[in-house]
């Protein structure tokens, strides 16, 4: 790959006076054959038009190797996914690659389920009890964390996270972005950040924080004025924890 | 040689590997192809160029794989995708293709040879576009479809929906004009657009 920075300058000791472009000798300047002399200047100026790529002509490429990866499943899964990440370009990154990402992402994440787990205890409402204890409404206490199972959205923020879990198919522009503060939805499967109390699913974000703090205390309760975001107690069977019995299935890997 | 060099090598094998899954071998066809793909929609979109392009490389990738034919049939293949993108896009601005550069802009040679060479010295790749961007639309089509591309007249026919021959014809046409205009400044007083006129239309 030469890339040359610099504009290629006419040479200008070459200007001479040529007569009528005939048809024959215009051809050979559109080929591209231009050294029969008479029509320095036109061929010279032609030339120019094909002169080696600039750096600024190529910045694309990246975007374009990213839609190239997205658009074959099985390079996505196992070609080096790093440019495309470099790119920025989040529509057109396929799920495999966003999850490279993770160290950004999750950092956002992660700041946002602080943030939520702190305005929880700062209301006072009954959210701090389901976060320290890890327990929500409607969910029999379950005492440890499953490992390996991430937590995965129930219901209204299901699709988000589901299809931000399992491999890139078609990844292009149909590609739903990185899951919008839905915490350790979108971490895949194995990472040891999605693995949190089975019992935390309605709500994903204070489920996160009992990791730190577990308390055995295992009681029903109910908060007063129910948060609007919460899927209400009916809405979240009993059972469905570490099963997808009653959720969105699990990501495929 | 990557980039736009040599106007035309064979893209055969390598378009063949892209579609099999190898990432270099798309990569060498962005960096053969982008600049002259680029250029050409200088032509068309003026500084919207590098947005339309990127348009064409998305839709490349994407259907790459229902792509048959050799490297030339490739060539003219991103041509008219990278074409019909520009064509959205004006339509969707309501414009006409093709840059316009205003005639108080241009800058005449009709000075003596040393004015021609002055303003010579200052041509690059973006000024020779441009300088063929001025002909009349048809002409400039042609020749940057022919030469940048590195498309033959049939191709290059099929691309603008007309005969081999008409694009030939248009083509001559427009180096006649360019080359009146470059090799023969007195006769055609304020038409030569300068560097400084050009700087407006990239």
């Amino acid at each position: 790959m030469s890339v040359r920075d610099e504009t290629p300058e006419l040479d200008l000791a070459r200007l001479d006076g040529p007569g009528r472009l005939d048809d024959a000798t215009a051809e050979r300047l559109l080929a591209g054959d231009g050294g029969d002399g008479g029509h320095d200047i036109l061929a010279a100026v032609l030339a120019l038009t094909t002169a080696p790529a600039r750096p600024a002509e190529l910045t694309g490429e990246h975007a374009a190797l990213t839609a190239f990866r997205a658009a074959r499943p099985s390079t996505a899964a196992r070609g080096d996914i790093r440019p495309a990440v470099a790119t920025g370009d989040r529509r057109a990154v396929p799920a495999e690659a966003r999850r490279v990402r993770r160290g950004g992402v999750s950092r956002l994440l992660t700041a946002k389920v602080g943030a939520v787990a702190a305005l929880a205890v700062l209301g006072g409402s009954g959210l701090t009890l389901a976060a320290s204890t890890g327990h929500l409404p409607g969910q029999r206490p379950v005492p440890a964390p499953v490992s390996g199972t991430s937590v995965r959205p129930v219901g209204s923020t299901g699709p988000a996270g589901s299809t931000s879990g399992r491999p890139a198919r078609s990844g292009l522009p149909g590609a739903p972005g990185v899951p919008r503060g839905t915490g350790p939805a979108g971490t895949p499967a194995g990472d040891p950040r999605g693995q949190a109390p089975a019992g935390g699913q309605p709500a994903r974000q204070p489920s996160r924080a009992p990791s730190a703090a577990p308390s055995p205390k295992p009681t029903n309760w109910f908060p007063t004025v129910w948060p609007s975001w919460l899927p209400k107690p009916s809405d979240s069977p009993p059972t469905g924890r570490t099963s997808p019995t009653g959720g969105v299935p699990p990501p495929r890997h | 040689m990557d980039g736009a060099g040599d106007p035309a090598p064979d893209l055969t094998a390598t378009v063949t590997a892209a579609q099999g899954g190898d990432e270099e071998a798309f990569r060498r066809l962005y960096r053969l192809l982008q600049p002259v793909l680029v250029r050409y929609l200088r032509a068309l979109v003026g500084s919207e160029a590098d947005d339309v392009a990127s348009e064409a490389w998305l839709q490349i990738a994407r259907d790459l794989a229902t792509f048959g034919g050799d490297g030339d049939d490739f060539r003219g293949w991103t041509a008219t995708i990278a074409r019909h993108r520009a064509m959205d896009h004006l339509r969707h601005q309501r414009r006409r293709p093709f840059v316009t550069i205003p005639a108080e802009e241009l800058h005449g040679l009709a000075g003596d040879d040393d004015t021609a060479a002055k303003a010579l010295e200052e041509v690059g790749t973006d000024e020779a576009i441009a300088l063929i961007a001025s002909l009349p639309p048809d002409q400039a089509e042609a020749i940057l479809l022919r030469v940048v591309m590195g498309l033959d007249a049939a191709t290059t026919g099929r691309i603008l929906g007309k005969r081999a021959g008409a694009v030939r014809t248009a083509a001559y046409r427009g180096l006649r004009q360019l080359a009146r205009l470059l090799e023969h400044p007195r006769d055609e007083p304020v038409t030569l657009p300068g560097p400084v006129a050009l700087k407006e239309v990239r």
